[in-house]
């Protein structure tokens, strides 16, 4: 019976390996190769994260977490993670090593500040620039424990909003699940840093 | 095996080939080479007139109102050719590279992108960076630029924008954080994510594959930049000799093997329409040279190990993308700008692979009353330019003939500048350049090859 | 292992759970429950849900939450680039249809700027975000204002008069951002307000005024000795405008270069007005400058903030005899978009901007009709391979002969400066454009079709004949549509010919029909746009087509835009029940050689091999003769011929 389940599965994985997600139509005589989607940009990820959790009347920065926070054209390291410049195309919109990097640094700089609202945190920020109820959210997710998937469902949407297939809801769960959880002795900072992060650099949330 | 890991791993097996190409995001090798090599592209646009530093001609032309000229000294013989006092700050490492005159470049459009996009990319309307394809895809970067590159190029996917200040603070961040390494569990399952989103050739799946690649690239990248270090020149701003010498660090720890810079003249305007600009050359032809020389210098005084420099291990390239007319029709030769010329361009090239101290191929037009070949003529009849001469490439000499038609094939063009790249760098002959529409390869200037 | 939880690996069930949630019940609409918590240990969980392909393991779609994921992707284009937020009534979106929602979107306050940046980006340029909290004067991004027509045509669609109309003008009221906030230090004493710094500057400015007077009449005054004054230093004309805090409204651009300082500053850098008079020149110099500070307490940003475009005021020149609109280009659109016109250019790049932003046309150089006898002495010769882009490029360039440097109007000049500074006498200049005789106008300028059939082209002189070729030249309209779709959908993503003409088809109609709501056409076709399947599906592939005009049938076996233009170009002479010249192109079919292609048989009844077919079709679509050159007498755009001289030539080539 396994066997017959991973031939099937198999022959799934490879039929369709190279196949596209849509009903073939027909391809375009200009653009016979298909184009890649691009980084959402700095600017709109930014926003992105400000219209989920931000709170009212203040703004979330993120390229402080690249140690700058002047204006994007002054800011070379921010505009590596995608921008417009003055034509219509997006530069540095493709995902390379370096943006990657850079976009890995930002975001851990990020989820490490959301950490810092979790329970016995001596770096709790006294003017939080997010929303109470996402914060009661990080509270709650800190702790020793398996998360309910009520917790969880909150914590996806406030991050992810609507910008992925409930697959990537689905395929999250599980890791967090799969995810070394955490004892009696220990917190759930570990969990919780790992779950952030996973959302936050989601294909369908980090790409346009 | 355990049934997870069985079907663990058949999941795997689709993604197999793509891993194993090394022409994918998913496939990107980080196997260093076997031998260092390196590449430096020093780039001056807007068409700086290399003429008035070699490749340039006695003052007669200027009393005969011919050219410009502002030096007011008489040029004087280096090799095959005549050089200003422009020329003398380089003269230390003139054993070191040697200088190609001639180049045609587009003789279709004299315009700044249009020649640009042919040096970069072999075609006018742009296309492939070739300076990637030098890299070979062994590193995480394909390539470092000073500033972004604004042309439109289909590859500038790992060419890196990082000047000076952007890279001195990526580092620092860089060392202050946890790398991100396989085993991490977020490294695993985001590694799981891609491939999976990254089945098939949607826009989505297509851009998680290059999430794939950027993910598996910036482990090493990562460590790099943390041993790359703070700069150890603590002046601000954008210190070209600091600058130089951080890249060809990076270039040591193999985070890419190529820059490209392009660079400007400190203020002084290049492009010399305009008669004040003119005047201004020998001081604009000075600051430009002065990049060059730092950069010759940093790369022979700094050691790439115990018994080399970082130029034993790397190749330099200096060009712009086309030269200058002599001078403006109707204008007094005193008061007069010059316009684009892409019938005669000129490079030097030096480092590793390159013989020194020559100079190979040849402009005509060298004295006042010469005779200039109909083809050239029938292009230019009011002798506002200098023109490459005919190349032999098989003897690498100039042709004294005077071709009654032109024929790309005839000449030394952009297309042998890169292609005798390639063929040091080792590029696959597919990737080379043609002449317009012909069928085979550019010759290579094998004279100046070590 | 049971078999059911096997299976159940492969399915996930959607089971609604109760929210009990702590955030915003707007949000956080429960997801789907998974399947029970007993099968997802850890070990298990991962070989079930990471490790599938998602081909393998998409669960059955939850309408609901497809349409949140549509909505967030729309609201991204309508509202600014906000996403859904827990703020929104997203429960009360839910309820409502998706044109519904497009409507309620495009009545906020949030479309304005959403309005602005597509046509921002229709004029080719793009920026990050529209409102920076960094910004330097009043918040916006400096591009905003670098296009007048940008602003002015979003401030015409919330005033509700034509956004489409305004959009293809090319003259725009003199806009005016507030003044800066603080002068510079030298300027600005501590603690005092910028209002009274300026009005200090100004009675230092009108008391230079008496030096320009003096220096202007005296007749011992050098050339060199006046220009030096009355230009450069700290007390010249650049002084003057700029030290007042001008510098960052973008009628320095109108005010400094084009109308208050170039007669003087021209003179002064030897290109002389016709007429330039030093003492009258300079006294209207001062007169505009006088007349400018009693302008300029309206723009004070104590009492002029741009919270809004609509807030945007403007200024009028005329009472002193200047200009009471601007052209719509101006010196920042020139220096950051690149447009100058230089002596080897000659508005060449102007041109290429028009014809690319405003007719979708990148000059392929396909099918050119070489013409029997050059205009204007052969300058560009015969040579297909320039004309192929200067039989249309050169008259449109000749629109703006009269703009030099900057954009500004040379037309009082008798020498025009370049942008690279080189100059040329105004008549030789003009000289480029003339008409041969005989053609009945005097230039040749205007927006060619065909060089062998002049009454496919419409020509004109001025800016003004420009805007009117724009209002009524149906390419225009197309691009317009075309347009809207890459920057709702994705540049990168194919379209079919089809899909777009009938969009476009419908854009017309409804500003046909649009009576008291001039821009129902724009909102409906946008809205069209937004509820494609091209713009809904987040699987796309960028080289396949997903929408079609209602009765368009796809063949699946070619490229989804040439199976479009073959239907509506080639077919109705090249079917299969009257195959013209044996070429039937209503259906690919089985060689004999086992490849695709269409039937095509000689004179004689033989097949034609494949790339025969093929090679010829790429001649017959490139023909010099029209008379030859498919499809046969009928002018398509550009980028259909493109579009399928590129797939034959490619397939010519298998």
């Amino acid at each position: 019976m396994k066997n017959w389940i991973g031939f099937l599965y198999l022959i799934l994985s490879v039929g369709l390996a190279h196949t596209t997600l849509a009903a073939p139509l027909s391809r375009s005589a200009l653009s016979p190769d298909p184009r890649a989607a691009h980084y959402r940009g700095f600017i709109p990820y930014e926003q992105m994260l400000q219209d989920r959790i931000g709170g009212i009347g203040t703004r979330i920065d993120l390229g402080q977490y690249l140690g700058v926070s002047e204006s994007l054209t002054d800011r070379p390291i921010l505009s590596l993670l995608g921008y417009y410049d003055s034509d219509v195309t997006i530069k540095n919109g493709a995902p390379n090593s370096l943006s990657f990097l850079l976009w890995n640094l930002l975001i851990s700089g990020f989820v490490e500040d959301q950490l810092n609202f979790c329970p016995g945190s001596t770096s709790r920020p006294p003017n939080p620039v997010v929303t109470p109820e996402w914060i009661a959210l990080l509270e709650s997710g800190c702790v020793a424990g398996p998360l309910s998937e009520s917790l969880l469902s909150q914590i996806w949407t406030s991050l992810a909003g609507f910008d992925a297939p409930m697959s990537e809801y689905t395929a999250w769960l599980g890791d967090v699940a799969a995810f070394p959880q955490p004892g009696a002795a220990t917190d759930g900072t570990d969990r919780l840093r790992f779950a952030l992060a996973l959302i936050l650099l989601n294909p369908y949330v980090i790409l346009e | 095996m355990q049934r997870r890991e069985f079907l663990t791993t058949l999941s795997a097996l689709p993604l197999l080939p793509a891993l194993l190409s090394s022409n994918t995001a998913l496939g990107a090798s980080t196997t260093p080479p076997p031998e260092p090599h390196f590449f430096l592209m020093l780039f001056f646009p807007n068409g700086l007139d290399l003429t008035h530093v070699w490749d340039s001609r006695p003052l007669a032309f200027k009393a005969a109102g011919l050219r410009a000229e502002n030096f007011g000294v008489e040029p004087v013989p280096y090799g095959n050719t005549l050089v200003t006092s422009a020329f003398d700050p380089l003269r230390t490492y003139a054993n070191r590279f040697s200088i190609v005159r001639g180049v045609w470049m587009s003789p279709d459009f004299d315009g700044h992108q249009q020649n640009v996009n042919l040096m970069l990319s072999g075609n006018p309307f742009g296309g492939s960076f070739f300076v990637p394809h030098l890299n070979g895809n062994t590193t995480p970067l394909d390539s470092i630029t000073n500033r972004g590159i604004p042309y439109p190029l289909n590859n500038l996917s790992k060419v890196a924008p990082l000047s000076r200040t952007t890279l001195n603070t990526l580092q620092e961040r860089v060392s202050r954080s946890q790398a991100l390494v396989a085993g991490n569990p977020l490294f695993e399952a985001l590694k799981n994510r891609y491939q999976a989103v990254g089945l098939g050739s949607s826009r989505m799946a297509l851009g998680s594959q290059l999430l794939y690649g950027g993910l598996t690239g910036q482990t090493e990248l990562h460590s790099q930049l943390g041993q790359l270090g703070p700069d150890p020149v603590t002046t601000g701003g954008e210190n070209f000799a600091a600058y130089v010498g951080r890249l060809m660090n990076l270039m040591k720890l193999h985070s890419t093997r190529t820059a490209y810079l392009s660079l400007t003249a400190g203020g002084q305007t290049i492009d010399t329409h305009d008669s004040e600009s003119t005047k201004q050359t020998p001081k604009t032809v000075q600051k430009c040279l002065d990049s060059v020389v730092t950069a010759f210098k940093v790369l022979s005084e700094t050691p790439f190990d115990s018994t080399r420099s970082f130029l034993d291990v790397t190749t330099v390239l200096v060009g712009t993308e086309f030269g200058r007319t002599n001078r403006q029709v109707g204008r007094p030769i005193d008061d007069t700008g010059t316009d684009h010329n892409p019938y005669n361009n000129s490079f030097l090239i030096g480092g590793k692979g390159i013989r020194g101290g020559l100079t190979i191929g040849a402009s005509d037009f060298e004295t006042v009353n010469e005779t200039l070949s109909p083809a050239r003529l029938k292009i230019d009849p009011q002798k506002l330019n200098l023109m490459g001469r005919p190349f032999d490439f098989a003897s690498q000499t100039v042709r004294t003939d005077l071709p009654p038609t032109v024929n790309l094939s005839d000449y030394i063009t952009s297309a042998s500048i890169v292609n005798t790249l390639c063929s040091l760098f080792n590029v696959d002959p597919s990737l080379w350049r043609k002449n317009g529409k012909e069928t085979v390869n550019a010759p290579v200037l094998t004279s100046i090859l070590a | 292992m049971k078999l059911w939880s096997l299976c159940a690996r492969f399915v996930l069930l959607a089971i609604f759970i109760s929210s009990g949630s702590v955030h915003s019940a707007e949000f956080s609409r429960p997801l789907p429950r998974r399947i029970p918590s007993e099968t997802l240990s850890p070990r298990t969980t991962r070989v079930s849900i990471t490790t599938l392909p998602i081909a393998a393991a998409v669960p059955p779609t939850d309408p609901l939450y497809e349409k949140r994921v549509w909505m967030e992707r729309a609201s991204r284009i309508l509202r600014n680039g906000k996403s859904l937020s827990p703020r929104d009534p997203i429960t009360r979106w839910d309820t409502m249809s998706e044109n519904d929602i497009l409507d309620e979107w495009m009545g906020q306050r949030d479309f304005e700027n959403s309005l602005l940046m597509f046509t921002l980006s229709y004029l080719g340029q793009r920026v990050s975000e529209i409102r920076r909290p960094d910004a330097t004067f009043d918040g916006y991004d400096d591009k905003v204002f670098g296009s007048p027509v940008a602003t002015h045509s979003v401030q015409e669609y919330f005033r509700g008069k034509d956004y489409f109309d305004a959009l293809v003008s090319l003259r725009t009221p003199v806009y005016m951002r507030p003044l800066s906030k603080k002068l510079s230090d030298k300027l600005q004493n501590p603690g005092e307000s910028v209002e009274a710094a300026r009005t200090r500057r100004y009675a230092e400015i009108r008391g230079w005024f008496m030096d320009w007077r003096t220096l202007a009449a005296d007749t011992n005054v050098t050339w060199d000795q006046y220009c030096a004054t009355v230009l450069a230093g700290e007390k010249g004309i650049f002084s003057a405008a700029y030290g007042i805090g001008m510098d960052g409204t973008i009628v320095d651009n109108y005010f400094t270069y084009d109308f208050l300082l170039n007669p003087v500053q021209s003179a002064c850098r030897g290109n002389t007005p016709i007429g330039f008079d030093r003492v009258r020149d300079t006294e209207r110099t001062i007169q505009a400058f006088d007349w400018l500070f009693t302008q300029l307490a309206p723009f004070e940003p104590s009492t002029y903030t741009l919270n809004s475009i609509l807030d945007l005021r403007t200024i009028d020149y005329s009472p002193i005899g200047g200009p009471a609109q601007q052209l719509a280009f101006t010196t920042t659109f020139e220096i950051f978009a690149d447009k100058g016109n230089s002596s080897t250019n000659f508005n060449r790049k102007r041109s290429a901007y028009m014809l690319k932003t405003y007719f979708c046309d990148d000059l392929t150089p396909v099918g050119v009709e070489i013409p029997s006898s050059h205009s204007g002495g052969g300058r560009h010769g015969s040579d297909p391979s320039c004309f192929a882009c200067h039989y249309k490029l050169d008259p449109m360039a000749g629109f703006f002969r009269g703009f030099g440097r900057w954009f500004f109007d040379y037309k009082n000049w008798d020498t025009l400066t370049f942008t690279d500074g080189a100059k040329i006498k105004m008549a030789d200049y003009d000289q480029q454009w003339k008409a041969a005789p005989g053609t009945g106008r005097t230039y040749e300028v205007g927006y060619v079709r065909s060089t062998t059939n002049p009454s496919l082209n419409q020509y004109g002189e001025s800016i003004a004949d420009l805007e009117a070729i724009l209002k009524s030249a149906p390419e225009v309209k197309s691009c317009f549509v075309r347009r809207l779709f890459e920057y709702s959908v994705g540049e990168d993503q194919s379209v079919s010919p089809g899909y777009l003409n009938y969009l476009t088809r419908e854009f017309i109609r409804d500003r046909g029909s649009h009576g008291t709501t001039p821009n129902l056409a724009l909102k409906n076709v946008w809205k069209k746009i937004l509820t494609s399947e091209s713009f809904k599906n987040g699987a796309r592939v960028t080289n396949q087509c997903y929408d079609f005009a209602p009765g368009e049938t796809a063949d699946p076996s070619l490229p989804c835009e040439v199976s479009s233009l073959l239907q509506s170009r080639c077919v109705m002479c090249h079917s299969s029940a009257g195959p013209a010249a044996g070429l039937a192109l209503d259906r690919q079919i089985l060689l004999a050689d086992g490849s695709t292609g269409f039937s095509h048989r000689d004179a004689a009844g033989n097949p034609v091999p494949r790339r025969e077919t093929f090679s010829r079709i790429v001649q017959r679509l490139s023909h010099s003769d029209p008379a030859r050159r498919m499809p046969l007498r009928m002018e398509i755009p550009t980028k259909e011929r493109e579009t399928l001289y590129l797939w034959a030539d490619r397939e010519a080539q298998k």
